[in-house]
């Protein structure tokens, strides 16, 4: 395993980040005019007689000086109390945790359909760099990338759903869900022309990354060793490029399964998915901070549990990390 | 480069002047107030309306023009920011290194664990959206990386003979900072200038689009935005849908084409390797 | 030492049992902005069993030749003249064809760079790769070949070297695992980049004496810019200057009557010799003057020398210097 302190300055890390993240998010909701309470109230849209008031101040602790407070929000973050939604009027974690279900049924069977792809892709275009095909296969991913995914989502659905009727033009489930229940089905048809647009353009950001990963190994010494070996173009290409290639594409792949806000909010928003995404576009539309610094926190705890996996699997992969500091 | 590539350029730097152009000179290109109901709802194009009219009246085509302002604005206006603070952030930590630069860059570690995109709207909710703050905050927040890239490079430089030689004959720190190591990172500013301005103006609209500022801001995220949510695609809306979003997309690939031919000259061996 | 211009055909070698002929290679590279002559009319032939070292500088074109001979140069190089293997030309074959003999019959023993093995597989794997591939020996086989040939390449633990991957063994031991690599499909000639670069002395004499041993009864042509190492495995020399042969004979004529002033001065410069170096440094491949080219650094090079540029003339015997000094 790599080296333990290696591992405990990375931790150490992930610790201050998300300690970085709360202060931030405690003081943003302190600082808003008015408090909590009071805002919260305001959002119920009644106004409560001063005495109250007053009495929820000192049950909830906010006439407490500052520092006691910041400790308490510390302390209700890690039991999992992370506040009340404005608009929803429900408890922010168990909101979020619902939606984080529905975001994944679209986002992992996506991520792992456009690593494949990307990566395969890429590899192909860097291996044959300097070749016409991948001039114009580059050229092609330039563009894609430069078209906004909300504006990619809006045109499948204008060819796919309306012009072509394959697909439903959004949602999650058709009309019928009202009689019949939630119908598998019927989610799995929604679900899946997000879902190809969502692995579309992941494939696209894999592809650079897998293309440039592959440049620079082609360019190595042990790729002119085999072949002066006399290995075939094939056995080149598996056993010595793309082992090698594919070892930066790890951590890119998990950093991308964790930016999963950013990845799912236009998909989400255009076809009506009823996941985080769309829970997020709804809570800046309502202005519904304390649900918003709650998909944050969330967020950022899965940047560094994926920033944990990527080092872990990287050290599983690649030898020279596995002895790290012990060998010869 | 080659002929094609260059006639790429040219075309993509000159879609560029004519946005600018349009942004500048918006009142004089069409004689509609972007605001004002000036039609019946919903018209077609016609002569009167070149790009037809919206849900409530409102002639498309200034919509559009006038729209461009404010995405310009704020792509513009981030990547600037955004420059400033990664040049000369990256400059002085990288020139002076040793504790100053320690403790930025523990920071900026920090910050790149945490992800960026939803604290841009967290913090945008409680600043109250408006396009400076917007740029404000993209710009601020997306420095981080760039931050990296210049000081790296710096760091190279810094140690470079030159900057032994000119530290020597007595040149003061700022000035070898400002007259030599400046212009030798200026091709990466450049390009990540570029490449910084596509992705922050595409954002804008993006968020624009998601609704975060109020919607009687009138640019092409909220066009797309209402187009789409009126039922735009079944009511077959497309001289309102369309032209907006084509906007978009053609400044986009236009930006995204001038960074890219700028980082294949600057650093060869990111392209298409051509000898 | 008059000598008339020897005809291409019959440079440096006999003509039976010719296992390699290397006849008039010029070989180019094009970057961006200029044209890099990497090797000029090289001549080089070599028998069955015969061992010669090409000697010269970094940078004189030595590692392009070896690597004009197995193919493996990039695809912009323009290349000129022939490399006849057995008398078929090599340049003019396909992939498919070069590659059923590389490794096979003409096997290189690449120079032994930080990276020049995979570090993601063992070094056992790397080395049982050639019998699998050339379908000489299937998987289970070619592992036990393996491990006995690392053990006579001095391992003393075979198993447990095979399982071992590159940044865990030293310098001596990868020079080691390339030559068993090299020679786990017996083939018929070895071209040796430089095998004892970076060794120290100990290990050095150890590499030396196992390769020459191993190619006793094969073709090799070495490539270093060490006197020592040339010595103890070749019987011909050729010594290369920017792009070209300037000397060229058996070891002895060269090494105790050197020819040409380049070979005087890489001699003298040697420690045991007066570690005198030769002033000045070799010309770029991209600018390479008219005349002759090591003329700039020569003490001997008059005006005719830096205007004409001179032919290979053999002189006595084999022996054959690109030089003017006698006129």
């Amino acid at each position: 395993m790599m080296t333990r302190t290696y591992l405990l300055r990375r931790i150490g890390y992930s610790a201050a980040a998300f300690f970085v993240s709360i202060t931030i998010t405690f003081f943003l909701l302190h600082l808003m005019p008015g408090d909590y309470i009071t805002n919260y109230f305001l959002s119920l849209g009644n106004t409560l007689p001063q005495e109250t008031i007053q009495q929820f101040y000192e049950e909830f602790g906010l006439n407490l000086p500052l520092p006691q407070q910041y400790l308490n929000y510390l302390i209700n973050i890690v039991q999992g109390h992370w506040g009340y939604s404005y608009e929803y009027s429900r408890p922010v974690l168990s909101l979020i945790w619902e939606k984080l279900g529905w975001t994944l049924i679209i986002l992992l069977p996506a991520t792992v359909i456009g690593i494949i792809a990307g990566s395969l892709i890429g590899a192909y275009s860097g291996w044959k760099t300097g070749t016409k095909k991948d001039l114009a296969l580059f050229n092609i991913m330039i563009i894609i990338r430069a078209i906004p995914e909300f504006w990619w989502a809006i045109m499948a659905v204008i060819i796919f759903s309306y012009y072509l009727g394959l697909f439903p033009l959004g949602g999650y489930s058709s009309i019928s869900v009202l009689y019949t229940g939630i119908d598998w089905l019927d989610v799995l048809y929604h679900a899946a022309l997000p879902t190809a647009l969502m692995a579309f353009l992941i494939a696209t950001g894999n592809y650079y990354v897998m293309r440039n990963s592959m440049i620079s190994v082609i360019g190595e010494d042990y790729i002119t060793t085999a072949r002066a070996k006399g290995l075939s173009e094939r056995e080149i290409l598996w056993h010595h490029a793309m082992k090698n290639a594919i070892l930066p594409m790890v951590t890119m792949t998990t950093l991308q399964f964790a930016s999963i806000i950013m990845g799912s909010i236009f998909i989400e928003t255009v076809f009506s998915w009823p996941g985080l995404g769309y829970l997020t576009t709804e809570a800046l539309r309502m202005r519904d901070l304390p649900l918003l610094e709650g998909i944050f926190l969330l967020d950022t705890l899965l940047v560094i549990a994926a920033n944990l996996i990527a080092d872990v699997t990287c050290s599983l992969l690649d030898p020279r990390i596995r002895t790290g500091d012990d060998g010869d | 480069m080659t002929v094609t590539r260059t006639l790429v350029l040219y075309i993509s730097v000159a879609i560029l002047f004519l946005y600018a152009i349009i942004a500048v000179f918006a009142p004089l290109l069409t004689p509609w107030d972007p605001h004002a109901i000036s039609g019946t709802p919903l018209e077609k194009p016609d002569a009167l309306h070149p790009l037809g009219t919206n849900d409530t009246g409102q002639d498309i085509l200034s919509q559009l023009l006038y729209g461009t302002r404010i995405t310009l604005l704020i792509g513009f206006g981030a990547a600037i920011l955004s420059v400033v603070i990664s040049t000369s952030v990256g400059l002085v930590t990288g020139y002076y290194g040793g504790l100053f630069d320690e403790i930025v860059s523990r920071i900026i570690d920090i910050f790149m664990t945490i992800p960026l995109f939803p604290l841009l709207l967290v913090l945008a909710l409680f600043f109250n959206p408006s396009i400076w703050t917007m740029s404000i905050l993209m710009g601020a927040l997306g420095s981080t990386h760039g931050i990296r890239v210049v000081r790296s490079q710096v760091l190279s430089l810094a140690q470079s003979n030159f900057v032994e030689g000119a530290r020597a004959i007595g040149a003061s720190d700022f000035r070898i900072m400002t007259r030599h190591i400046l212009p030798n990172i200026m091709p990466i500013v450049v390009v990540k200038f570029v490449t910084s301005s596509q992705h922050y103006l595409v954002m804008g609209v993006g968020l624009s689009f998601l609704g975060l500022w109020d919607t009687t801001t009138i640019d092409w995220g909220t066009m797309i935005n209402q187009a789409y949510s009126s039922g735009g695609v079944a009511l077959g809306l497309w001289w309102w849908l369309l032209p907006p979003g084509i906007a978009v997309v053609g400044i986009s690939l236009a930006l995204a084409l001038i960074g890219y031919s700028f980082e294949e000259k600057f650093n060869p061996r990111v392209g298409v390797n051509r000898l | 030492m008059s000598g008339e211009p020897v005809p291409k055909s019959a440079s440096c070698g006999c003509s039976r049992n010719n296992l390699l002929r290397v006849s008039d290679l010029r070989v180019r590279f094009d970057t961006h902005s200029e044209e890099v002559r990497a090797l000029d009319t090289v001549d080089i032939g070599l028998n069955e069993g015969e061992h010669l070292a090409l000697i010269g500088e970094s940078g004189c074109g030595k590692t392009v030749l070896a690597q004009a001979i197995l193919g493996l140069l990039p695809a912009n190089t323009r290349i000129g003249g022939t490399i006849e293997y057995r008398d078929k030309n090599l340049l003019a074959q396909g992939e498919e064809e070069i590659r059923k003999i590389r490794g096979r019959k003409i096997a290189l023993i690449p120079q032994s760079s930080a990276h020049v093995l995979n570090p993601v597989e063992t070094v056992g794997d790397q080395i049982a790769e050639v019998l699998t591939s050339h379908h000489i020996l299937p998987p289970d086989a070619a592992r036990i070949e393996t491990t006995r040939l690392l053990g006579e390449m001095g391992f003393e633990k075979p198993d447990l070297a095979y399982r071992k991957y590159p940044h865990e063994i030293s310098g001596g031991m990868r020079e080691r695992a390339l030559i068993a690599m090299a020679l786990s499909a017996d083939p018929e000639m070895i071209v040796a980049d430089e095998p004892t670069a970076g060794l120290d002395v100990m290990v050095r004499r150890r590499v030396l004496g196992m390769l020459a041993e191993r190619t006793r009864d094969r073709t090799l042509l070495v490539i270093t810019h060490d006197l020592v190492t040339a010595s103890a495995l070749s019987q011909k020399i050729a010594v290369m200057y920017a792009g070209e042969i300037v000397e060229a004979g058996t070891l002895r004529e060269v090494l105790e009557s050197p020819s040409h002033p380049y070979t005087e001065g890489l001699l003298s410069s040697h420690p045991s010799r007066g570690l005198r170096p030769i002033p000045g440094i070799s010309p770029l491949a991209s600018s390479l003057p008219d005349g002759c080219r090591f003329a700039a650094r020569c003490p001997r090079a008059t005006c005719s020398c830096r205007k004409n540029h001179p032919e290979l003339a053999r002189t006595c015997g084999n022996h054959e210097v690109r030089c003017r000094c006698d006129e």
